[in-house]
């Protein structure tokens, strides 16, 4: 069993930004959904884990190893997917990929090609394995970052929005590969996609501002708002009118026609539903509490 | 719409951040440039030729501001993803073109004129001499604008815009603008433009094709100017005609016409790159492989293996990117040019020495050095920043390759980058060797190249490397590192002139074949440790600061830099910071206590302390030398000799003499005067000062004695005493200064005025002051007993009396048989020798076992010479004609000792005349030297004006005449050609008023220039026979005369007594004034006659100018007679007997344009007004003609 500690970790930017703000989490084996909106810090948090920056304070241990003083010993034991990233030019998928697994210590050559081969054709690239990655579509170079973040054998797996840029069955078929590997090792996934997170990850924290507001179980999370989540469709200049009324967590476009939803212990008023609250709603609400805490 | 469009461009241009940058850089570098004061004596520091001169070269600076405007009007659309939203506007395609060129035409014209404006400042306000700096006239500033700036940022807009509109790619951009410089510098070698520092004057021919070929103007600007006189290029605008015209014209046209091919070839659509056919997907039966982890290892083994595919994607992505290939090509191209136009088609005369590896190699270092910064600098930052720039850097820092094994795969890389070009370019030398049949190819010594240039070039990488690391991006640290390396160029300015300070600095070892590295080496020994491990502190320090994933703050960098020390880290670093200091001491204690540092300022103020103090002794009456005996000890091994010396000195004057005062040149052990005692001595100067017991009288003599000895030491460059090749003479002169001498006072005007000084009196030139100065050196008896090692030979002027061995060493005792010049020599090394007797007179070679090629070819020389001076000018004064060879880094031909000769290893013994059709340049050397037994030893000329008529006009004169009788006219053709360039070209670069032939002082040009032709031109006037008689007469009257007397107030005498009077006027014009003439042939044809004879109808062109004192040019009126020539030949293949003149006579020419008419037995082909040179005349091209039918 894995098990990765994090323990009162900041970090606070040169220009007086706190990117993160005293975070605490302990995650083991299995995937751990991230789950905040751009700009929360869930990229942050990520490099920090993946000892590519360091933190203003605090530690992170991963199976005792010192994350932030000992950084080679976690990339051993590492396989990261940043949220963008570039490659060389004119250098192919299948010679990248080999050149990367070499860099990650796989040195047996018959291995080599064997691991790049199955993961080129996992990511569905083999047909393109001759062409430079530079050359990539958004979605093939996503596709192309996930298998070079499986070379090797990882324990610890980051990946920095996997999900972006992919279409639907893409997406389903990194998923399930992902939570495959992920019965042995730990797999972190930062995305901002709820429905993600809900299929795929027994675990999850919201971050916001840098904080952790909340963290468990997803159905776990969600019972705990059970009843308690009301929706109405109204007329769209009222919208006003009922923010400053209810706790109004949610506001979106159905079917053309503007619903809200709102946080009460009863019914507010005529015409809301009680509806069976998801996770998006608890994410939202959980949005909502930290933004109205803070007023 | 176009008006809206140029609008938007100028305020888009305007707000780009490098405009006022590159508008203030230029500006600087115009005042730099404007304040530098560096102007050929003479001519005004804002001449119009200056301004003309700087504005050409540094025009090729706006080449990268005009790339950037390039870039950022054509390049800006792509970048920012506007391209599809420009394209689909409605806006023409037409407008859209012209308003971005005229927007990069514009800004770049804007952001380079600063320049000129800085420039203006840099003249007049900078303390300039203000002699020398004309009264500001706006058009001398303009029309270097209007002709040169202006149109050269056109013709480089065009082609960098049409490069980047064509191709829409920054890369592709960037190659135009380094081949624009790679254009310029290939032209300008290939076609022998006179900016690069080259040996062999440009032929007319391949000058004018390179002024017309040349985008920048600058050969054309040369061109034009060549030939001008400091005062034309004071005075003078440059005339818009002519091969400059021509230039600009041709290449605006050029230019116009590229940019509407542009504009027709320019799409308005995206470029969308070609779709590659994807290779049919063969439907391929894979077998689905299961996705299984696979332990990886960590160990030593796995970091190497990182380290070397690391390594090997660096190499590869540098491999592959244009800037490297471009410089890869454009180094080996030159290297390629640099040989084959010094080892193949010549250097100067047209000869060419043999192959040897150190000529080689002198010849690839200078490129080296410059393409190896531009590699160092683009790739530094490159290399360090890839991953970053191509964003990749996150994926690579989480894998666990160890920082070292990144970091020593980014370094390796980068050193590989010189160690490439070095290696290339050895690979091309031995191929030029082996093409030449050449195969010692001295591999240790291609080995030094790694070692003497390659290190440099791996400190300054490796600083490259430190100042990336720590800089915030790539352009900061490519921009940082790029001014360093200025500064390092600059050192001196900034008072880092002192070697451990100015960063980088290893001196450029000098080799030759026969002393191979001289003493230098230690220097350099030390200063490499020195440097290198600077290099490697630095380098700790960088890898100490290398960043993982993202990229940390100045500050945390420097942080980084003070913490987590390993051991091993503190270890290396404590190794290196002790021989880094070790061997700076190591260097200061040589330099400063050893050697004892100078600064220039320390000499000027030792130069100042010796004439305030001493000054007062100017003026007491000296003795002159009547004897010399000397015992000369030399210990090539140590680098040391030891002199023993005893004169007698004679009171020459009419006083009697109270005292003596005397300036050392080497410290002195101990010295003596007869009959007098030391009463004051000044360590400090190495004066001394005598007082004679009793006044030493009129025609007395005393017995004077010194010791000496002459220990190279430290880091002391001397090449006068070496391992192998030992050679002391006037310029390494150790014998005391009998008095006070003027040669160490300051002679800077300026230097002067600001310390106080008085002005020095210039030099009296008058008839009066030839005739009547009174010279009291004179001949001396002179007898040397040298010692040397026992492998070496000791050679000396005089009979050899007596030669014996003894402790090892061995002896030599020379005696002169009559008083000579005691302009004596003393060589040793490990001589070869050949002697033989001819005519009683015992010709002896010493040279150097390896270089025995030319052997014959001298012998033969001398032998010629000697018959011929021996009937003409009198008899031979010694028993022996000794010729040694002395090493190279002697920067003359020869140099003549009485009955002695120093020739220099590679301007005689590797010379290859093995070419029966080439310039025999090694007869030419050896008649000049042995001649000069006649001209300077039999015939000695007093020390006034006009001497060096006779000492290197007449040399030159021996050397047509005999190299006539040997080879015949082509010879003559050759020679006289170098002499008339010689003159023209020397001339221009006059900084005082230039002197007629009679009054000539040191000016080469005319000694070695115009005295040749004047006196071939006095040949064909009065004949050989009279002008031989008059040199006859002149050495038979000096020959005995104890006294440097013969005056060319005394020459000319004598030439008018055997010249007809009504030729004393052209002797006069060409003597006593300065007459240039145009000579040419204006059209020509020839018909064959019914009795089988050809009449050739010609018509010439004839003009005479006289120069004024004013520096002005007079056309005034000729009548003369003037040789006109035919051939079935090109008179420079013109051979003794081979009948190819078929015509040869002087026609008396008294207009502007002649018509002649000549018969000729057999067919011509060609005909040449004036073919060998007896008259200056600027342009020789249009002096022959091919005859047409």
């Amino acid at each position: 069993m894995n098990t990765l500690l994090i323990n009162d970790l900041t970090k606070t930017y040169p220009n007086g930004v706190k990117a993160l703000d005293g975070i605490n989490l302990r995650i083991t084996n299995g995937m751990f959904g991230l789950l905040g909106a751009n700009g929360a810090g869930k990229s942050s948090l990520m490099r920090t884990i993946a000892s590519l920056q360091e933190p203003s304070s605090g530690s992170i241990s991963f199976n005792n190893i010192d994350v932030v003083k000992q950084p080679h010993e976690i990339r051993k034991k590492l396989g990261y997917l940043p949220q963008e990233f570039g490659a060389y030019p004119k250098i192919s998928a299948e010679k990248l990929l080999n050149h990367l697994a070499i860099l990650k210590g796989v040195i047996d050559k018959k291995d080599r090609k064997n691991q790049v081969t199955a993961l080129l054709q996992q990511v569905n690239l083999y047909q393109h394995r001759k062409k430079a990655v530079h050359t990539f579509s958004g979605g093939m170079r996503q596709r192309f970052g996930i298998a070079q973040a499986l070379l090797a054998n990882p324990k610890l797996i980051i990946v920095d929005e996997p999900t972006a840029g992919l279409d639907p069955e893409e997406s389903n078929r990194f998923l399930n590969l992902l939570s495959e590997i992920g019965e042995n090792v730990i797999v972190i996934l930062s995305t901002h996609i709820v429905e993600d997170v809900r299929n795929l990850c027994p675990k999850m924290a919201i971050l916001s501002n840098g904080e952790i507001i909340s963290e468990g179980n997803p159905t776990e999370l969600v019972a705990s708002i059970n009843g308690k989540v009301w929706t109405k469709i109204i007329p769209k200049k009222d919208i006003e009118i009922y923010n400053r009324a209810f706790d109004v967590i949610s506001t979106k476009l159905v079917s053309g026609e503007t619903q809200i939803r709102v946080l009460a212990d009863h019914k507010p008023e005529t015409g809301f539903e009680k509806i069976i609250p998801n996770l998006e709603d608890f994410y939202f609400v959980t949005l909502f509490n930290q933004t109205s805490n803070k007023v | 719409m176009f008006k809206k469009l140029l609008q938007f461009e100028v305020f888009y241009q305007l707000k780009q951040r490098a405009f006022p940058l590159f508008a203030l850089l230029f500006l600087a570098l115009g005042v730099f440039v404007g304040r530098q004061g560096f102007a050929p004596k003479g001519i005004n520091f804002n001449s119009v030729y200056q301004i003309y001169f700087h504005a050409s070269i540094f025009t090729l600076g706006s080449v990268f501001v005009i790339m950037f405007f390039s870039i950022s009007a054509m390049l800006r659309d792509k970048q920012h993803n506007m391209e599809g939203l420009i394209y689909s506007s409605s806006i023409k395609k037409s407008h859209y073109f012209w308003s971005r060129f005229l927007g990069t035409f514009m800004f770049s014209v804007l952001a380079f004129s600063p320049y000129l404006l800085g420039y203006i400042f840099g003249n007049y306000f900078s303390g300039l001499d203000p002699e020398r700096i004309a009264d500001f006239r706006l058009i001398t500033y303009l029309q270097p604008w209007l002709y040169i700036i202006v149109p050269n940022i056109f013709i480089c807009s065009t082609i960098v815009f049409s490069v980047s509109t064509l191709t829409k790619n920054s890369t592709a951009t960037y190659v135009s603008a380094v081949f624009i410089y790679m254009l310029y510098f290939v032209s300008s070698i290939f076609l022998n433009s006179p900016l690069m520092a080259q040996a062999v004057p440009a032929s007319p021919e391949s000058m004018a094709i390179a002024a017309v070929a040349d985008p920048f103007g600058i050969a054309a600007f040369f061109e034009q100017t060549q030939y001008w006189t400091p005062f034309q290029k004071n005075t003078q605008l440059l005339s818009f005609s002519g091969l400059f015209s021509l230039n600009r014209l041709v290449w605006i046209l050029v230019s116009i016409g590229i940019l509407f091919t542009t504009y027709r070839l320019f799409s308005f659509r995206k470029i969308s790159k070609k779709v590659k056919k994807e290779p049919k997907q063969k439907k391929e039966e894979i077998q689905i492989l299961a996705y299984q982890p696979i332990k990886p290892l960590h160990n030593f083994k796995t970091q190497k293996r990182a380290f070397f595919v690391l390594l090997r994607l660096e190499l590869k992505s540098v491999f592959k990117s244009l800037p490297f290939i471009a410089v890869l090509i454009m180094w080996l191209f030159i290297v390629f040019s640099e040989l084959y136009s010094t080892v193949i088609s010549g250097g100067e005369y047209g000869v060419s020495d043999y192959p040897f590896t150190n000529n080689l190699i002198d010849l690839i270092l200078a490129p080296l050095t410059l393409f190896s910064f531009i590699l160092i600098i683009f790739y530094s930052s490159d290399i360090v920043w890839k991953e970053r720039n191509l964003n990749f850097n996150l994926i690579v820092d989480a894998t666990p390759v160890k920082n070292w094994v990144f970091f020593l795969s980014k370094f390796g890389a980068l050193i590989l980058l010189p160690i490439i070009l070095i290696t290339s370019g050895i690979a091309m030398c031995i191929t030029f060797q082996t093409a030449l049949g050449y195969f010692n190819f001295e591999f240790s010594l291609y080995a030094s190249i790694y070692y003497h240039y390659g290190l440099q070039l791996i400190v300054y990488s490796m600083i490259a490397l430190f100042i990336n690391s720590i800089a915030k991006n790539k352009y900061m640290g490519m921009g940082i590192f790029g001014l360093i390396l200025i500064a390092c160029t600059k050192s001196d300015i900034l008072g880092l002139e002192h070697p451990l300070t100015s960063l980088g600095f290893l001196p450029r070892l000098e080799y030759n074949n026969m002393d191979g590295f001289n003493g230098v080496s230690n220097l350099f020994d030390h200063l490499a440790l020195y440097w290198f491990s600077f290099g490697l502190i630095l380098t700790v320090l960088s890898f100490k600061i290398w960043g993982r994933g993202v990229v940390a703050s100045f500050s945390v960098k420097i942080k980084q830099l003070t913490l987590q020390w390993t051991t091993g880290q503190k270890f290396a670093t404590t190794i290196l910071i002790v021989l880094f200091i070790g061997s700076g001491s190591l260097v200061y204690y040589n330099i400063n206590i050893v050697s004892g540092y100078e600064t220039i300022s320390d000499q000027l103020e030792f130069r100042e302390g010796y004439e305030r103090k001493f000054k007062k002794y100017d003026s007491i009456e000296r003795l002159y030398p009547t004897s010399k005996k000397t015992k000369v000890d030399i210990y090539p091994k140590e680098r040391m000799f030891t002199v023993s010396a005893d004169y007698m000195l004679k009171n020459k004057s009419d006083e009697p003499l109270s005292k003596l005062f005397i300036t050392e040149r080497v410290s002195l052990e101990s010295i003596t005067v007869e009959n007098a005692r030391l009463v004051a001595h000044d360590t400090l100067y190495g004066t001394y000062l005598f007082k004679y017991d009793k006044p030493l009288q009129p025609n007395d003599s005393v017995r004077y004695t010194y010791k000496l000895k002459k220990q190279v030491k430290g880091y002391d460059q001397d090449n006068s005493i070496v391992n192998n090749g030992t050679y002391i003479n006037r310029f390494g002169n150790f014998e005391p200064i009998l008095g006070y001498t003027s040669g160490l006072e300051i002679s800077n005007k300026n230097e002067r005025k600001k310390r106080n000084l008085p002005e020095r009196v210039e030099e009296d030139n008058s008839d009066a002051h030839i005739v009547f100065e009174d010279i009291k050196y004179e001949k001396v008896k002179f007898e040397t007993i040298m010692s040397t090692s026992s492998d070496q030979t000791a050679i000396s002027s005089g009979r050899l009396v007596n030669e014996w061995s003894e402790n090892n060493r061995n002896y030599f005792h020379y005696k002169s048989r009559v008083k000579i010049l005691p302009e004596v020599g003393y060589f040793s090394a490990k001589y070869a020798s050949k002697k033989i007797d001819y005519k009683g007179i015992s010709i002896e070679q010493y040279y150097d076992a390896n270089h025995d090629f030319n052997i014959e070819d001298i012998e033969n020389s001398v032998k010629h010479t000697l018959d011929y001076c021996q009937e003409n000018f009198g008899t031979y004064a010694f028993d022996h004609v000794r010729i040694a060879e002395v090493p190279s880094y002697w920067p003359f031909g020869g140099f003549a000792h009485p009955g002695v000769i120093s020739m220099v290893e590679d301007r005689l013994y590797l010379s290859n005349v093995s070419n029966e059709d080439s310039f025999n340049v090694v007869a030419k050397r050896t008649i000049h030297e042995v001649a000069h037994q006649w001209w300077g030893h039999t015939l000695s000329v007093k020390p006034v004006a006009g001497g060096s008529l006779f000492v290197e006009g007449f040399a030159k004169y021996t050397e047509a005449v005999v190299l006539e009788k040997m080879y015949g006219k082509r010879a003559l053709y050759t020679l006289t050609e170098n002499a008339r360039s010689r003159y023209f070209t020397g001339r221009s670069f006059e900084g005082d008023i230039e002197p007629p032939v009679y009054k000539v002082l040191g000016q080469g040009y005319i000694s070695y220039g115009k005295a040749l032709t004047v006196m071939l031109g006095l040949r064909d006037l009065i004949g050989e026979s009279k002008v031989n008689l008059v040199l006859k007469t002149m050495t038979d009257r000096h020959r005995s005369i104890n006294k440097l007397a013969a005056t060319s107030v005394e020459l000319l005498d004598e030439i008018y007594k055997v010249t007809p009077a009504e030729q004393h006027v052209l002797v006069n014009d060409w003597f006593k004034k300065l007459i240039t003439y145009d000579l040419g042939i204006e059209d020509s044809s020839y018909k064959e006659l019914a009795n089988g004879t050809y009449e050739i109808t010609v018509n010439l062109k004839s003009k005479r100018f006289e120069t004024l004192d004013s520096g002005d040019t007079k056309e005034v009126s000729i009548n003369e007679p003037i040789k006109i020539g035919v051939f079935t030949k090109h008179p420079s293949e013109v051979e003794n007997d081979d009948n190819s003149i078929l015509y040869y006579k002087s026609n008396q020419i008294d207009k502007e344009f002649t018509e002649l008419k000549i018969i000729v037995k057999e067919k011509p082909s060609y005909i040449s007004i004036d073919p060998f040179g007896t008259r200056s005349d600027e342009n020789l091209v249009d002096n022959i003609e091919v005859l047409e039918y």
